[in-house]
């Protein structure tokens, strides 16, 4: 790894994403999957269930958020309150999804 | 007038000199050729289409023609052109009518952002539209031909044409467009199907074209609201298998499966999304168009509420 670009792997408790501009996103949601289109790069992607989830998290209103913040947002609000931690496992698939929005340019790293 | 209505010599006369105003669902082509194989196709395969007054508005204005030179009389070719300008390589000469067919295609996928373009078969029962998105090769034309003459009727064998503000399908019925052994397949199954002569060694292989039925025709002007969407793949020797395919997987093979979706925008996507709520979604496997005929008509009887 050179230069300061970050990757999931080295992605901290303190670094935040921020979703693109909204107004560039569309979205549907069937079942337990997503569709979105991101205006910006004129692309249409499927997403799975838990990264629709993270999108929506985002979509929310949020205009930053780590990715404890993102865990309890798209998918345990009691445990945002409780501050209890993720597992390894989930830390590591929450990494997956961010980097996957990221990689899509729906998401970057905030520079906040 | 509709084609039937207008003499062999008067035909080829248009062809030969002012052009054509052939009708096609919502386009009006102005074709011009002295070719014998491209009037005798238009006179067979488009014998309920309307034909045009001689200066009316017309979408494309296009021409099957042999290339000048001295290689049209040692290796005769023929040339498709739009607005003038040759479009493709020259093909065959025995390739008239249908690369005649390949380039009214082109113009339209090409053209025509007024509409959100599918590459698809789409056929209608009771005002609903089942739209069968695949790409060439999948079996979708030889369904689309059974379909066909088995009480569905012909929107189009390969361009489905969404109206994006309405989300309505509307209908473009041309000739079915069949290849290789699809052809003895159709012409086994539906004996009433008018065929153009089978024309070897295109760049699909063996070609051939098949009429559309004439109600078909007569109704283009009635477009279908979404119904199905259906991905067809043919598999030589499996039983059919119909099977529910998740609405957002349908709506990425469209995405894929589009000419212009791009063009579109955002419009582009709501009118898709709009396609797959109203429809119901699977993907189907067949060899027989006996067992699909069959499994698309009880599929068709479970939907019959009135719109």
């Amino acid at each position: 790894m050179t230069g300061s670009v970050k990757t999931e792997e080295d992605a901290g408790p303190t670094d935040c994403w921020q979703i693109c501009p909204r107004e560039l996103i569309d979205w549907r949601e069937w079942g337990d999957e997503f569709v979105v289109r991101m205006a910006g790069r004129a692309e249409t992607h499927l997403l799975s269930a838990a990264a629709g989830s993270v999108l929506l998290a985002f979509l929310d209103g949020y205009t930053s958020m780590s990715i404890d913040s993102l865990f309890a947002r798209a998918f345990d609000e009691a445990q945002a309150e409780s501050k209890s931690a993720m597992s390894i496992g989930e830390r590591a698939a929450m990494q997956a999804i961010i980097a996957e929005l990221e990689r899509l340019g729906l998401v970057a790293r905030s520079t906040a | 007038m509709i084609v039937a209505d207008v003499t062999p010599r008067d035909l080829r006369r248009q062809l030969r000199g002012p052009g054509l105003r052939l009708r096609t669902g919502p386009f009006v082509t102005k074709i011009r050729s002295r070719l014998c194989a491209v009037a005798d196709g238009i006179t067979l395969h488009y014998a309920a289409h309307a034909v045009e007054d001689d200066g009316g508005f017309a979408d494309f204005h296009v021409s099957v023609e042999r290339p000048r030179g001295l290689r049209r009389w040692l290796s005769p070719q023929v040339e498709f052109r739009f607005d003038g300008n040759p479009t493709f390589a020259p093909l065959p000469g025995d390739q008239g009518f249908p690369m005649l067919e390949w380039g009214l295609n082109w113009c339209v996928s090409s053209y025509c952002h007024q509409f959100l373009i599918v590459h698809a078969a789409v056929l209608e029962r009771e005002g609903r539209a089942l739209v069968l998105a695949a790409p060439s090769g999948s079996g979708k034309s030889t369904l689309c031909a059974g379909l066909a003459f088995r009480g569905w009727r012909l929107l189009s064998d390969e361009l489905a044409l969404i109206e994006v503000a309405s989300g309505q399908i509307i209908a473009l019925p041309r000739p079915i467009s069949l290849k290789n052994q699809s052809i003895d397949v159709v012409r086994a199954f539906a004996s009433q199907a008018v065929f153009g002569p089978v024309v070897h060694e295109t760049m699909k292989g063996s070609v051939a074209h098949v009429r559309p039925p004439f109600d078909a025709v007569l109704r283009a002007a009635e477009p279908a609201v979404p119904g199905w969407v259906v991905l067809p793949r043919f598999a030589a020797g499996a039983d059919a298998r119909l099977e529910p395919l998740p609405k957002a997987r349908a709506f990425m093979c469209l995405v894929d499966n589009a000419f212009n979706y791009h063009v579109q925008g955002r419009d582009g996507f709501h009118a898709l999304a709009r396609l797959i709520d109203g429809s119901d979604c699977y993907g189907f496997s067949y060899s027989r168009l006996d067992d699909a005929a069959e499994i698309f008509e009880s599929l068709a009887e479970r939907k019959s509420d009135p719109l």
